[in-house]
């Protein structure tokens, strides 16, 4: 259920964000927008809408006059060299539901865009008012920077400021600054392109090398092929439960993919480097799986009855207290 | 009387088993798998006079019937005693002898496909068998309905070997495979009262054996472990007594070969191993009868124990209580072949669970072997693979299917040699052993004392 400029304005008004709107022909830049409000007090934004590879959303919304690299702010989110690009335009009208030229921090009032980041850029605060545009790109919305602070604590949002241009170093001794602004779950209603080099390993069962067979003398070649997804891993609601066939499996994945990643970047020829990982894999599922299912199971029952011991404990200092 | 003991005894000795020594009085219960004596026993049966023992194999015929039949019994099968005259046990004629049912390839498939994962090789290999009514805890599995496992042992001895540990694994299969909970019985109190034990010592032992158990990999929160001296009492007491009530001494003497020379804690013992197969007696984990009806109890076990649970079977719709439903195992093969025993004196029958790399690689070598006495006959002729040791055991614990039959065809054409085989076992067994030896030191005694608390389990299905 988008909300469309009116539902916007209402919402605005009701949570007292003072605006000022003017309507004027579709404009696609922030030139042709300038001819219209120009001459009214406020600056300009540019306002981009950006995915990564893992399909996670952004909006970054900065003054008309700021440079923004895109390399240098993946690097800073965490998300590698050329991690972040401009998000397709079926994302705009899925997600943020705005048409396209209209990119704006006003679109995250729609509930579909509610895992999209949002990335201020901190000019706007030193500004007296900025346009943006109120859902479409046939207008332009005035605020001060308090008033839009006001509006994305109205959503549930913590106004998150960027300076764009600073020279920010990430390495090994410097971690990404802006790393906690990554929005944390998998966009909603998205699609998910096919694994990226990054992309994980699908789940496996925990006994290698075999596949359940029909008939009784199953073929059976030691290599990757052996894959299937489980059930156990969409138990994420239930959190209660420590499912050890599905932390075991998720372990073993990763470390068969560090130790994939590992190979894949020497310099070998790729069949070489086939046989090396296909081994590896095997190897890892076959030595590790049962001595890690045995270690996780009595980490698990070590733990409970730790807890158990210090309830019964608990109980019976209570008891005698009164 | 005299003319009948002598008939008893010539037909003991026509079957060509001869046992000097009184096998009642030996309490292997049922899950001491393919442990077929232990030397405490000597002593005792030591002081059987002759004529008795004769009168109590008179019992063993008639308790299994086909055996006795004038003509030469190649084997016998009871709770008490596991033997054959040669070639091994005939599972086919037990089932038969019996009447319980064959596993098949179709039921694995099934098991298969209820759990969403391979079966264990236990299973693929028909070491687990036979069964009584495992179609029917399959079938109301698949409809939603509950079961629970129930598994034991009887501490007689600090040192567990393989073959000991053989139920236990399986048993942790089927409860990571079907997700259900699992009731361990340790039964200290028959140990004090068969063998010659401190009745606290039987107590410690059992605690001891827990340990043991637990490093097979259990979750504690789905099973809960006892020991009888602890636990028999309340409901469970109830159902112990409500069982005695359905059972004669005609019965047990025919099934357990009690004497009028017995003590009475034999003949009030049989309860407590019944007891189990009925969730009204463990309260704390099933509620009362009206909570429990439709809950069902499986048994793994070795199927020398199956007279036994028929016994149970029999007393339940009495009770009111769903059967117990039985998955039965063969016989763990001892190291020196058909024609050994595995016994605590000759440590060369089995591998222990405390044995290093050097000693298990010691037995193994040692192992009964199919191979030819060199190198040129075995390439020659190649070895026989019904009877090698190395390879029973593969069969047993090398999971892969395709390269256990890739081992024994190269073994038995005569590609690979005995030392190679066995070369591909001592790997595996040092491995799981060592595996073993490190769950086992991670046990804490707050892990032991939790496991063994009676308390609610309220994530122990699914």
């Amino acid at each position: 259920m988008a909300h469309s400029r009116e539902s916007l304005m209402s919402f605005l008004q009701e949570h007292g964000v003072e605006c000022e709107t003017h309507d004027h022909a579709v404009v696609m830049t922030v030139e042709e927008q300038a001819k219209h409000v120009g001459h009214l007090d406020g600056s300009f934004s540019k306002n981009l809408f950006l995915k990564d590879k893992k399909n996670r959303l952004y909006v970054v919304s900065t003054l008309s006059t700021t440079q923004v690299d895109l390399k240098a702010l993946s690097a800073r989110l965490g998300l590698g060299k050329g991690g972040v690009r401009m998000a397709p335009e079926e994302s705009l009208h899925a997600v943020l539901q705005v048409p396209l030229g209209s990119v704006t921090p006003f679109a995250l009032i729609n509930e579909s865009a509610r895992s999209v980041a949002l990335l201020l850029d901190v000019g706007f605060q030193k500004q007296s008012r900025v346009f943006f545009h109120p859902l479409s790109n046939d207008a332009s919305t005035a605020v001060t920077p308090e008033n839009l602070d006001k509006f994305l604590k109205a959503i549930g949002r913590e106004p998150a400021y960027v300076d764009f241009e600073a020279a920010v170093v990430v390495g090994k001794g410097q971690p990404p600054d802006l790393a906690n602004l990554v929005p944390k779950d998998e966009p909603k209603g998205t699609e998910c392109q096919p694994g990226t080099a990054e992309s994980q390993v699908p789940a496996v069962t925990p006994i290698p090398k075999q596949v359940p067979a029909v008939t009784p003398a199953p073929k059976q070649s030691p290599a990757i092929s052996t894959k299937k997804p489980i059930a156990a891993v969409s138990k994420a609601k239930d959190v209660a439960r420590v499912d050890i066939a599905s932390v075991l499996a998720s372990v073993l994945d990763n470390v068969v993919a560090a130790a994939v990643s590992g190979v894949n970047s020497l310099t070998l020829e790729e069949e070489k480097k086939r046989a090396v990982t296909n081994s590896i894999d095997a190897a890892i599922r076959l030595r590790l799986a049962p001595d890690l299912e045995s270690t996780l199971m009595m980490f698990k029952n070590t733990m409970y009855a730790e807890g158990f011991k210090s309830a019964i404990e608990s109980q019976r200092h209570s008891s005698t207290r009164q | 009387m005299v003319a009948s003991q002598n008939l008893c005894f010539c037909v003991c000795l026509r079957s060509g088993v001869h046992r000097l020594r009184n096998p009642f009085t030996r309490s292997r219960r049922w899950w001491e798998v393919g442990e077929e004596r232990e030397e405490e026993e000597e002593e005792e049966g030591a002081n059987m006079p002759n004529e008795v023992v004769a009168m109590e194999e008179e019992n063993a015929a008639v308790e299994v019937e086909v055996e006795v039949e004038g003509e030469a019994s190649e084997q016998v099968v009871t709770p008490w005693t596991v033997e054959s005259k040669d070639g091994g046990i005939n599972y086919e004629k037990l089932i038969v002898d019996f009447g319980c049912s064959r596993m098949d390839a179709d039921m694995v498939a099934r098991v298969e496909r209820l759990t969403g994962r391979p079966a264990h090789p236990f299973l693929r290999r028909s070491v687990f068998f036979a069964h009584r009514e495992f179609d029917k805890i399959l079938d109301s599995f698949e409809k939603g309905e509950k079961f629970y496992l129930y598994t034991g042992r009887g501490p007689s001895s600090e040192s567990l070997h393989l073959g000991h540990l053989v139920p236990f694994m399986f048993t942790k299969y089927l409860q990571d495979a079907f997700k259900v909970p699992l009731v361990i019985q340790l039964t200290d109190d028959e140990k004090f009262l068969w063998k010659n034990l401190e009745l606290d010592e039987a107590r410690r032992l059992a605690r001891e054996n827990a340990k043991d158990i637990i490093a097979c990999g259990f979750d504690i929160s789905r099973t809960f472990i006892f020991s009888d001296f602890d636990y028999v009492g309340g409901e469970f007491y109830r159902n112990m007594v409500r069982i005695s009530k359905c059972v004669t001494l005609n019965q047990v003497r025919g099934i357990f070969g009690f004497v009028g020379e017995d003590h009475i804690g034999k003949v009030m013992f049989p309860p407590v191993q019944a007891a189990p197969s009925f969730p009204t007696s463990f309260p704390h984990m099933f509620g009362d009868a009206k909570q429990s009806k439709d809950i069902r109890c499986l048994i793994p076990c070795a199927i020398d124990q199956d007279p036994y649970f028929r016994m149970t079977r029999d007393a339940a719709p009495r009770l009111g209580y769903n059967k117990p439903a039985l998955i039965e195992s063969t016989f763990f093969p001892a190291l020196q072949g058909d024609s050994g025993k595995m016994s605590a004196s000759d440590p060369y029958s089995a591998i222990y669970v405390t044995d290093t790399a050097k000693q298990i690689k010691d037995k193994v070598n040692k192992s009964f072997s199919g191979g030819r006495d060199t190198a040129e006959e075995q390439r020659k002729y190649g070895a026989n693979v019904e009877v090698d040791v190395p390879i029973k055991y593969l069969g047993f614990f090398l999971d892969d299917d395709e390269e256990l039959k890739r081992i024994t065809e190269a073994y038995r054409t005569g590609q690979m040699l005995t030392g190679e085989v066995k070369k591909v076992l001592i790997d595996i067994l040092v491995t799981m052993v060592e595996r073993h030896r490190r769950a086992r030191a991670a046990v804490t005694e707050e892990m032991v004392d939790v496991f063994m608390t009676a308390r609610p389990l309220p994530h122990m299905f699914g």
